[in-house]
């Protein structure tokens, strides 16, 4: 994404963060995100309360971008952690680095050490892998880093569980080494697809945000700024073929991801503006269930296209 | 999805007051804390002080702010999304005429609207008893209800009344109330011994999370590795691990219309039941619409779970709709809950109002994106039944087993069928 290399020149103490919510929607401007007041407060909120923020919204309407924004508007590191089924604490928090630990072993071996100081030696931080849960309570030293915990609802419960526990003391115990603690709280981003409702007590201790489609205004907005050399009437075109299809009985709705992906094809094609036949071509980029484009074809997509031509004023 | 992200009172400040008479800030916070929690939102106190740690760095004289900071702390799901906007509205804003029913810039179900607004005008007006504190001063009190909060808060079904008459929110409507009190409790004993029983022979899926298992080919590094500083680094002894075995994933979805009305006092216990041993098992209850289940009847007591059930479904015993239904059912959870080893278990008696078309076209979506699909079926238990009639017939070629359920044994029928997959 564009927006991690764009680090802003903030000179702001580390401790401090933002000033106040208009500075959040500076800095997120700056990186092109275009966030409303509501986005802007909450998480402002978040990074001055120190509380987990909790985004929940349909799939491709900017959850893991807004983590990686905020990350680079803080202008600090973000670690992330992808969740899967299976996601287990060995994979998620640390493991220890066997072949070099055995090499240790091996190598001690002659020199007739004492098996307690080679015990000591092999389980220090030389031989620790660091997984995201455990590089992000260790990196926070100086300023908060920002923890993206992506797909929560794709973990299991067991790992939710896992969670609750690091997420209460910002914490986590090391049996051969003992507690590690944050020097500062990294700010957590949580995000779910809500293909499964998260534990009550996880998302207690979160502010909750629900990430909705964007409006016509910021869908045109998104696409011009992100999709440089889309005309502003291309932009409006397609956010307003979008708005009607996100109404219609989609197996899968496009979300915002769908409209750039777009947008960026439009462009490669050289079309300045939707016609039945551009969209019939590059159907594929907004809708990707076959049983999707057949309900398009066969109800209204020359209409929606019509729709879509219109000038806002006519 | 109404745009609830959007601040419902942007724009609208100037005419608002923010009644601070007395108890200030946090008296009116911990008021409105007070209405939410009734409404059945959890509302902790760490919550609340998190609430008002938000003012410390943000102006809580602009409502906009109240209103985000509150919510964002307050809520935890879409569904509470809409209660807090209610309540909120009711609350925070004044009941003279203009408040928030005019703006444009709200966008929130009418549907929900009008019960939302009925049951939190309600809250205001019945609040005088046992609400000394931040309540208190009944009469000043928020949403002192004007005569069209009083009419719409008559209407039937929208008394939600609980506890000392103080209103609650529910999030769907309760159009009829079903008793299942009167239950057999020697019967119901046997049903959950019996599925009990039968819970470890259902098939068996092999987890992604292991556990020591000398047996095993594979090494478990952890573990062999740090019992060798023992021996000085030799590892003399493999230590090894595997997967574990998991329940096989179940879907039921259920019909509880009202030409299922004799057998659903037995299937709900047997719902229950099941969803009781098996944890992974969803549940969806269906009539004229689709409602998950599963968070009901997870709970500990049977009768408080069925008797959660039964005001959750509003239309216990209305009409069915099996192909809406199923279509519901594939949209919103289908992508997302089934996988190549789920058994989706459907129980109806195949009497449909709806469109065959739509059935048809559901059934074969749901049968290519789950492992087995079964349709249980009551009627046939009884002599001379034959799946002719429209909506059975419409369902039957998309099955991959069609059994009774009339009674325990057919039930035990299809543990034992499921068992063998």
């Amino acid at each position: 994404m564009t927006a991690s290399t764009n680090s802003t020149k903030k000179k702001k103490g580390s401790e401090q963060g933002f000033l106040n919510v208009e500075d959040v929607q500076e800095s997120f401007r700056k990186l092109e995100y275009i966030s409303d007041r509501t986005l802007a407060t909450t998480l402002f909120l978040a990074t001055k309360l120190e509380k987990p923020l909790f985004l929940e919204g349909e799939a491709g309407v900017g959850k893991t971008e807004l983590a990686k924004v905020l990350a680079s508007a803080m202008d600090t590191e973000l670690i992330r952690l992808q969740c899967y089924e299976g996601l287990d604490a060995n994979s998620a928090l640390y493991e220890w680095n066997y072949a070099k630990q055995l090499l240790h072993i091996k190598m001690e071996e002659g020199r007739d050490s004492d098996a307690k100081q080679i015990e000591r030696d092999i389980f220090s931080e030389q031989y620790l892998i660091e997984r995201p849960l455990l590089r992000a309570l260790l990196h926070s030293k100086d300023k908060p880093v920002v923890l993206l915990i992506d797909e929560i609802d794709r973990s299991d419960e067991e790992f939710e569980a896992f969670l609750l526990e690091i997420l209460s003391d910002y914490q986590i115990t090391i049996p051969e080494m003992g507690t590690v603690r944050a020097a500062s709280k990294p700010l957590v981003v949580l995000t779910s697809n809500r293909t499964r409702e998260i534990h009550d007590a996880l998302k207690r201790r979160c502010l909750y945000l629900w990430v909705d489609y964007p409006s016509f205004e910021k869908e045109v907005e998104i696409i011009t700024t992100k999709v440089p050399g889309v005309s502003e009437r291309l932009a409006e075109q397609i956010s307003r073929f979008m708005t009607q299809a996100r109404q219609m009985d989609f197996y899968k709705r496009p979300g915002v991801a769908e409209s750039l992906d777009w947008a960026q094809a439009l462009l490669a094609l050289h079309r300045n503006e939707l016609d039945a036949d551009a969209v019939r071509e590059t159907i594929g980029c907004i809708l990707k269930y076959q049983d999707d484009i057949k309900r398009v074809e066969s109800d209204g997509l020359d209409s929606m296209v019509a729709t879509a031509q219109l000038a806002p004023d006519a | 999805m109404a745009s609830s992200i959007r601040p419902i009172v942007q724009g609208t400040l100037p005419k608002r007051r923010i009644r601070v008479k007395g108890r200030g800030l946090k008296g009116e916070m911990i008021g409105f804390c007070r209405i939410l929690r009734r409404a059945g939102l959890k509302i902790t106190s760490g919550r609340i002080i998190d609430v008002f740690r938000c003012f410390d760095s943000l102006e809580a004289t602009n409502l906009d702010n109240i209103y985000i900071a509150s919510k964002s702390n307050l809520i935890s799901s879409q569904d509470e999304s809409m209660i807090f906007d209610a309540v909120f509205r009711q609350y925070w804003f004044d009941e003279e005429g203009n408040p928030y029913t005019g703006d444009e810039s709200v966008q929130v179900d009418t549907q929900f609207e009008e019960e939302g607004e009925g049951q939190a005008s309600e809250g205001g007006g019945s609040s005088e008893e046992g609400e000394s504190d931040a309540e208190g001063e009944g009469q000043e009190n928020p949403g002192l209800p004007s005569e069209d909060d009083v009419e719409s808060a008559a209407e039937p079904g929208e008394q939600g009344d609980d506890d000392e008459g103080v209103p609650s929110y529910s999030p769907a409507e309760v159009i009829s109330d079903k008793d299942f009190s009167a239950l057999n409790m020697d019967q119901v004993a046997e049903l959950r011994r019996l599925i009990a029983k039968l819970v470890p022979k259902l098939a068996t899926k092999i987890s992604r999370r292991k556990r020591p298992d000398m047996r095993s080919p594979e090494i478990d590094m952890r573990r062999s590795v740090k019992r060798s500083v023992r021996s000085g680094g030799e590892v003399l002894k493999l230590f090894r691990r595997r997967r574990k075995i998991q329940k096989t994933q179940i879907v039921l979805i259920c019909d509880v219309s009202g030409s299922m009305d004799s057998y659903s006092q037995f299937l709900i216990q047997f719902l229950y039941s099941l969803q009781n041993e098996i944890k992974s098992l969803r549940t969806f209850v269906f009539s004229t619409r689709l409602s998950d289940a599963t968070p009901y009847l997870r709970h500990k007591d049977v009768n408080t779970a069925l008797k959660r059930l039964s005001m959750e479904v509003h239309d216990w015993s209305g009409g069915t709709q099996i192909g809406n239904c199923l279509k519901t059912f594939n949209y919103e959870y289908g992508r997302t809950i089934l996988n190549s080893r789920t058994i989706v278990i459907i129980i109806s008696d195949g009497w449909d109002r709806g469109d065959t078309d739509t059935l048809a076209e559901e059934m074969n979506r749901l049968k290519k994106i789950c492992y087995k699909l079964f349709w249980l079926n009551p009627l046939l238990g009884s002599p001379g039944y034959r799946p002719i009639d429209r909506g059975m017939r419409t369902a039957l070629p998309y099955c991959d087993e069609f059994l009774a359920a009339h009674n325990l044994d057919s039930l035990i029928d299809m543990t034992n069928k499921i068992a063998r997959i």
